[in-house]
C-alpha cells in the first residue's frame, strides 16, 4: 500500500471513529435527547393555540420525576413538587411570554452509574414579555434518573452566578 | 516579479507545501479562535451605551495571565461554558464594600465616577463586603429597573477574560 492510499484509509478511519463516539446509541445520547425535547416543548411560537400550550406542557411535566426536587430561587420555586404542580407552573410560566425561544449550551453530562447521572449547562431564554423582549442566560444543574427506558428529572437548580 | 508573486498567492499550485500550509493555517486558526481570541456577539442592553446590542468583538483570555483584574476593567464572565457569557464591569474587588444611594454607586462609602454611564436611574442598595475570591460587577446600562438588571458578586475563576476593544 503506498503513502497516499495510507494515508486516506487513516482520513477514514478517523471519520468513522468520530461518527461511531457521536451516532452510537447510549445514555448520554438519549438523556441530549431529553434536554433537546425540553428545549423545544418549553418554546414557545407567537401563534401558539391554549390547547397546544396544555399539551406542551403536560408533555414537558412527563420529562420530570413525580416527585421532583426543584431550587428556583429567583422564581420563588424551591423544593418537592409533584409532576401536576410542574404541569401547572409550566403553564404560568409559558403564559407570561407572548413568544419564548429557550435553548441550551455547553451541556455536559456525566453518567454516575446506578442509572443515574448529572447535567450541567447554560439555560438561554429569550422571547417577548408583555410587550417587551425578555433575555435571561443561568446555568442549570441536574440530575437524572433512568426510569423504564426514560431518562427522568429528578432534581433541577439553578446556580447562582451573580449573588447580589 | 510582482505579477508572478501575484498570481502564485491567488492561484497557488495545489501540491504537498501548499496543502500542509493550508493545514497549519486551519489548525492555527482553530486553536486562536477557540481558546486564545473568543468572537463574541453582543447581545442585550446591559453594557449600553458602551457595547450595543448585535456589534461584534472578541474576548481575549490572555488579559489577566499576569496581573488580576481592576476595578473599571470589563470582564467576560462564564456560565457552563464559554459559548454564552456574561458582560459586566468589576466596580469593587474581594473586601471592598458596595453600595448605591440614589443610582451613585459607593465603594467603601466613597463616591465612584463613572463617566460611562448614560442618565442612571436611582437606584438603591444597602452595603455589602465582596467575598473573598470574588468581585463585584456590574453592567454600564443603569437606565433600567435595578430588579431587571443582572449584576453581583462574581467568583474570579468565572472570569474568562477581557474585551480585544
Amino acid at each position: 500500500m503506498n503513502s497516499k492510499k495510507l494515508i486516506l484509509v487513516g482520513i477514514v478511519a478517523v471519520i468513522l471513529i468520530i461518527l461511531g463516539f457521536t451516532l452510537w446509541p447510549g445514555d448520554k445520547r438519549a438523556i441530549r435527547k431529553q434536554v433537546a425535547r425540553m428545549e423545544e416543548l418549553a418554546s414557545k411560537a407567537p401563534d401558539e393555540k391554549a390547547i397546544d400550550s396544555l399539551f406542551r406542557a403536560r408533555n414537558m411535566a412527563k420529562l420530570f420525576h413525580d416527585p421532583c426536587t426543584l431550587e428556583i430561587e429567583y422564581a420563588d420555586f424551591v423544593g418537592e413538587y409533584s409532576r401536576k404542580n410542574i404541569q401547572d407552573r409550566i403553564v404560568l410560566a409559558r403564559n407570561s411570554f407572548s413568544q419564548v425561544k429557550v435553548s441550551t449550551h455547553d451541556l455536559d453530562i456525566s453518567l454516575l452509574g446506578n442509572k443515574q447521572a448529572s447535567l450541567l449547562c447554560t439555560l438561554r431564554i429569550t422571547g417577548k414579555g408583555a410587550g417587551s423582549q425578555v433575555g435571561d442566560v443561568q446555568e442549570l444543574e441536574a440530575n437524572l434518573k433512568k426510569m423504564d427506558g426514560d431518562w427522568l428529572f429528578t432534581k433541577l437548580a439553578m446556580v447562582e452566578v451573580l449573588e447580589r | 516579479m510582482q505579477d508572478r508573486l501575484l498570481r502564485t498567492f491567488l492561484l497557488p499550485k495545489v501540491n504537498r507545501a501548499y496543502l500542509l500550509r493550508l493545514l497549519a493555517l486551519v489548525v492555527g486558526s482553530v486553536i486562536l479562535f477557540s481558546q486564545v481570541l473568543l468572537p463574541l456577539r453582543i447581545q442585550g442592553h446591559s453594557m449600553e451605551p458602551t457595547y450595543r446590542d448585535g456589534t461584534w468583538n472578541f474576548c481575549w483570555r490572555g488579559r489577566y495571565l499576569f496581573h488580576d483584574p481592576k476595578p473599571g476593567d470589563v470582564v467576560v464572565i462564564r456560565f457552563a461554558g464559554t459559548r454564552v457569557n456574561l458582560l459586566k464591569r468589576i466596580v469593587a474587588l474581594s473586601g471592598e464594600t458596595v453600595a448605591f444611594q440614589k443610582g451613585v454607586l459607593l465603594v467603601n462609602g466613597r463616591a465612584v465616577n463613572e463617566p460611562y454611564l448614560q442618565d442612571p436611574l436611582p437606584w438603591n442598595l444597602a452595603p455589602r463586603t465582596v467575598e473573598p475570591g470574588k468581585v463585584y460587577v456590574v453592567g454600564d446600562n443603569r437606565r433600567v429597573p435595578m430588579e431587571v438588571h443582572q449584576f453581583g458578586q462574581v467568583n474570579m475563576q468565572r472570569i474568562v477574560g477581557g474585551l480585544l476593544w
